[in-house]
């Protein structure tokens, strides 16, 4: 027996799309297409859902759970509302953590996207011909990096001599790095020869 | 007749003049950048050394050029393992720098027993006077330390910089790096 003739053995018996599709393990979509294009049958209108025995139990425990909640039949005092409005909003998520450097924030966001920032780090490529200086490779998706953080110096913010070129990849481990061990520090050597010339 | 030595990034690249060698955080080192020299000389140079210096041109960090050079020394002179680092040379091309960019350099080693590597400190490397001779391993066709014969274009060697641990200042640091030689035309 073909799958279009089992489908229809099924289909015949009163089981919906998603009944044959199980039985026969195939997907819901092919047996949709079969009943629909090929065999021209009509989906079955269900009538109304239907709970397990299982499901009642559990829906029924999840409510004498709900019962014995502290603030079942309470109210949040304003005070608390506003917290946990302000909370799901996100703001001072984080803020009071550590660790966190506040890139994100509404004035971080102010500062990248500004014309000023957008120049320097115009500049900033351009001195480093659009190479970044960890990895050598040239061109890609750059990021401008601030060697002393924002956050340390505002003086520093625009300081050419305080930023370098990075790839994505490169500025994200460089952070993690930082992160993890410490301070960065930029290396810059000049090579220089010096010839003591004998002539014979 | 005059030589002209040429430092490069590639063997028998375009000539640079100097070297970014990129960030690094505490206790870790910079990328080691591999460079490569050559010259134009008909006969060889020789007692080539390599010695390091404040920087001469315009300073951009963020002391002076005395201060980061002699920051880099100390950082080469400290024997505990936290404060331990500086500017480190790898002249081993003939053995691939034995392990690539990560060749081991710690602070016992910081003068390899094998004579190819080492950490630039007080007296060594420090002046031209304490300069380190090219090891013969920088090429293939060296076959005598200190000597690059004529026509050679890959005399190379890695450098790098180790960060100490403890280090507390970030920002910028700059040096001098120098070859002196002696060139009979």
């Amino acid at each position: 027996m073909n799958n279009d003739q089992q489908i229809l053995e099924l289909y015949n018996q009163g089981l919906s799309f998603r009944q044959i599709a199980k039985q026969l393990n195939l997907s819901y979509s092919t047996v949709n297409y079969r009943c629909t294009k090929v065999l021209k049958l009509e989906p079955r209108k269900i009538s109304g859902w239907k709970l397990s025995d299982e499901t009642k139990s559990k829906l029924s425990d999840l409510a004498k759970v709900r019962e014995q909640h502290p603030m079942q039949g309470k109210k949040h005092p304003e005070e608390s509302k506003a917290k946990m409005s302000k909370s799901a909003r996100g703001i001072n998520k984080r803020a009071h953590l550590p660790e966190w450097d506040g890139s994100r924030s509404g004035e971080s966001n102010k500062f990248y996207n500004s014309a000023t920032w957008k120049e320097i780090q115009k500049l900033v490529f351009l001195r480093d011909n659009h190479t970044c200086v960890l990895t050598g490779k040239h061109g890609g998706n750059l990021e401008c990096h601030h060697i002393i953080p924002r956050q340390e110096d505002s003086d520093l913010w625009y300081d050419i001599d305080n930023l370098i070129t990075l790839s994505k990849q490169s500025h994200r481990n460089l952070h993690a790095q930082e992160k993890k061990f410490g301070k960065q520090i930029l290396i810059r050597n000049s090579l220089l020869v010096i010839a003591q010339e004998r002539t014979h | 007749m005059a030589v002209s030595i040429t430092w490069s990034t590639t063997a028998g690249g375009s000539g640079i003049t100097s070297v970014t060698h990129g960030t690094s955080v505490n206790g870790a080192n910079t990328t080691a950048q591999q460079l490569f020299l050559r010259h134009d000389g008909a006969n060889p140079i020789t007692a080539c050394a390599f010695y390091f210096a404040q920087k001469s041109g315009s300073y951009t960090g963020g002391a002076t050029a005395a201060d980061d050079f002699t920051e880099l020394l100390a950082w080469g002179d400290e024997a505990a393992v936290d404060d331990f680092g500086g500017i480190q040379v790898n002249m081993d091309a003939e053995g691939s720098f034995s392990g690539g960019a990560t060749w081991d350099m710690s602070e016992s080693q910081k003068s390899s027993v094998d004579g190819y590597k080492f950490t630039a400190r007080t007296g060594v490397a420090d002046a031209t006077g304490n300069a380190v001779v090219l090891s013969e391993k920088m090429s293939a066709s060296m076959t005598t330390n200190g000597v690059i014969p004529a026509g050679v274009q890959d005399a190379t060697f890695q450098i790098r910089v180790k960060v100490p641990t403890a280090e507390d200042t970030a920002g910028i640091r700059q040096f001098d790096q120098v070859l002196k030689f002696t060139y009979t035309s």
